[in-house]
């Protein structure tokens, strides 16, 4: 079943690993050929050198636990209330009507602009960098969870009822989970904006992050340990990704996809 | 995982999780092992009698790593910045006690009314304007209609180089100037993005080493003694704890000599703490002596009361502004006046 299971794995990817290999070759082979110069563009083993330098000294541990820590506490803290009044505002025609169009309005601020008003509020350091990942989460969540809920089939709220469904147990057991479907796709979509905000305010607001060990590789002029901290940065996106991909696997979101 | 039922709860058999309480419970404990393991690996638990000092990795602040290397006996900690705006916010909010700042951001913030005090200078010099390296025979002429990089508006570079172009009779108009990160200005003068820049070391030095430009000047021929970073102190730190202030500030100073006299120890120590090439910290300190002065930091009024009059040339300060009230050289030991 392992064995079987890894084939699988192993079939759906393969030509993705020889293209990635066969591009890291050819990137080895024209910083030979052309002689560029390592300041200006490493080659792929430079990198990695770079790269072993700061697992040794022990940096990169360091910078990819607050990096982490910080999308954590960021990400959870939008998520626990923006699906609550996303719910709230889903249910209740009145207050979307009210709150939405602020929602609508803030939202395409790039939680980057806040950036000097957070370094006014909340100094330097975690706070301004998880309040910059709450906002970039908050409000595209607020507005999944919203369409989710209000664009659950009427049927189900008059099946529930007729079942004499109510109150609390219509909210987790009926809304939340015809909602479910679309609450997924937004957490799977924020979280790849957090990721993509954290190492933008690492870059800015901190002094630990991997946002901040790109700065700070560019300022000690080490190419290599920027690009080997963006290959680091694209890594973990990519399990991030995966982590919450196992969500839309469960069978209360495989409803909706089986029968679309 | 398939075959357990999503919403069944199981009230009764508490071994059975429901995949709602299962996740909940991996969230949960994902929670509580990253913020341990960063409280762990990034925790900094200063004690509350460590001055902490902000600096920008640049020869300007080495007095910053040579003191922390040489006197651990005095408890300072230094804390690194890549941004200017953020160590004004540092400083503000209390994060800083003191910093090594540009001057002319000094005189800003204090003239916004934010408690400061200018207690010494970084070092004299140290600063060059560098150009393409095919500008051939070029001068002051020459950067007519180029494109010039500054580090930040609120600095001793930006306003002596409008004061270089004035004396060219080049007028602003004709030139274009963007501010830039200094690390980044040698490659955009080697890409051609740039037509010069001017800046602090090492940065200008790094142009001149990896072949991307070469000096037109260096501040200690045209601007003998030039001054670009200060060192500022908090009004209430310094009324609350001018001793220890005393004695870190006395022992930058005594540093500043030692460092004239130990230039190659003190460079590694600076290439070191500041992760830049051992090379390069070099070229700038042994290179050419005066290239980097650190053996007169006591700031005098007429300097620094040219330096507002500067800003206020350029619309950058705006009313008067009291430099007796922002100076403060009484921790300066005698023997340097």
């Amino acid at each position: 079943m392992r064995a079987n299971g890894l084939k699988k794995w192993f079939e759906e990817r393969w030509s993705a690993f020889l293209l990635s290999f066969l591009i890291l070759v050819l990137w080895e082979t024209a910083v030979h050929v052309f002689e560029i110069k390592p300041e200006r563009f490493p080659g792929v083993f430079q990198i990695l050198k770079g790269l072993w330098e700061l697992i040794q000294d022990g940096r990169l541990l360091d910078y990819v636990v607050a990096s982490l820590f910080r999308v954590t506490w960021g990400y959870l803290l939008a998520v626990g209330l923006a699906v609550p009044l996303g719910i709230f505002l889903g249910v209740k025609p009145f207050w979307r009507r009210t709150i939405n169009p602020i929602v609508q309005f803030l939202r395409p601020i790039s939680p980057l602009a806040w950036t000097p008003i957070a370094l006014m509020w909340l100094g330097i350091g975690d706070y301004p960098a998880i309040f910059l990942i709450f906002l970039a989460v908050f409000f595209p969540m607020v507005l999944f969870t919203t369409s989710g809920v209000a664009g659950i089939n009427p049927t189900y709220l008059y099946a529930a009822s007729n079942f004499g469904i109510a109150g609390h147990e219509l909210y987790s057991r009926v809304i939340l989970q015809a909602a479910l479907p679309e609450i997924i796709t937004g957490l799977r979509i924020t979280l790849g904006t957090a990721w993509l905000v954290i190492v933008a305010a690492e870059m800015i607001a901190v002094k630990s992050g991997l946002g901040y060990l790109i700065v700070d590789a560019r300022n000690s002029l080490r190419m290599d340990q920027v690009l080997g901290g963006m290959f680091v940065i694209g890594l973990i996106g990519l399990l991030l990704d995966n982590v919450v991909r196992q969500l839309e696997k469960l069978p209360s979101i495989r409803w909706k996809r089986l029968k679309q | 995982m398939g075959h357990i039922k999503a919403n069944s709860p199981s009230p009764m058999n508490m071994k059975k999780l429901t995949i709602g309480q299962r996740i909940f419970l991996g969230v949960l404990l994902w929670i509580i092992f990253i913020s341990g393991l960063h409280s762990w690996r990034n925790g900094e638990l200063f004690a509350s009698n460590v001055l902490r000092v902000g600096f920008v990795p640049i020869t300007c602040h080495l007095l910053c790593p040579v003191t922390y290397e040489l006197n651990k006996d005095i408890p300072f900690k230094p804390i690194k910045f890549t941004a200017w705006p953020e160590m004004c916010e540092a400083l503000k909010s209390g994060e800083l006690d003191m910093a090594f700042i540009l001057a002319p951001l000094a005189i800003m913030l204090n003239a916004q009314g934010f408690p400061i005090k200018l207690v010494m200078l970084g070092h004299r010099n140290g600063t060059g304007l560098m150009v393409r390296k095919d500008a051939e025979n070029a001068d002051l002429n020459w950067l007519e209609h180029k494109t010039i990089a500054i580090p930040i508006r609120f600095s001793n570079q930006y306003l002596t180089l409008l004061d270089l172009l004035d004396e060219a009779h080049i007028p602003e108009s004709s030139i274009k100037l963007v501010e830039m990160p200094p690390p980044d200005m040698p490659s955009s003068l080697a890409m051609g993005a740039v037509d010069a820049y001017i800046v602090g070391e090492p940065y200008a030095a790094a142009g001149e080493l990896n072949g991307a430009g070469q000096i037109l000047y260096l501040m200690k021929d045209i601007r003998p003694g030039f001054i670009s970073s200060v060192l500022v102190v908090r009004e209430d730190v310094l009324k609350k704890r001018k001793k220890d202030l005393q004695r870190l500030i006395q022992a930058f100073y005594k540093n500043g000599a030692w460092i004239e006299a130990h230039r190659k120890e003190a460079a590694a120590i600076g290439a070191a703490f500041y992760r830049l090439p051992n090379a390069l910290i070099e070229h700038v300190l042994l290179s050419q002596p005066d290239r980097v002065l650190y053996n007169d930091l006591l700031p005098r009024k007429q300097e620094i009361e040219a330096m507002a009059a500067s800003m206020q040339k350029r619309g950058l300060l705006k009313g008067n502004f009291d430099v007796n009230a922002f100076l403060d050289t009484s921790m300066i030991p005698e023997v340097s006046r």
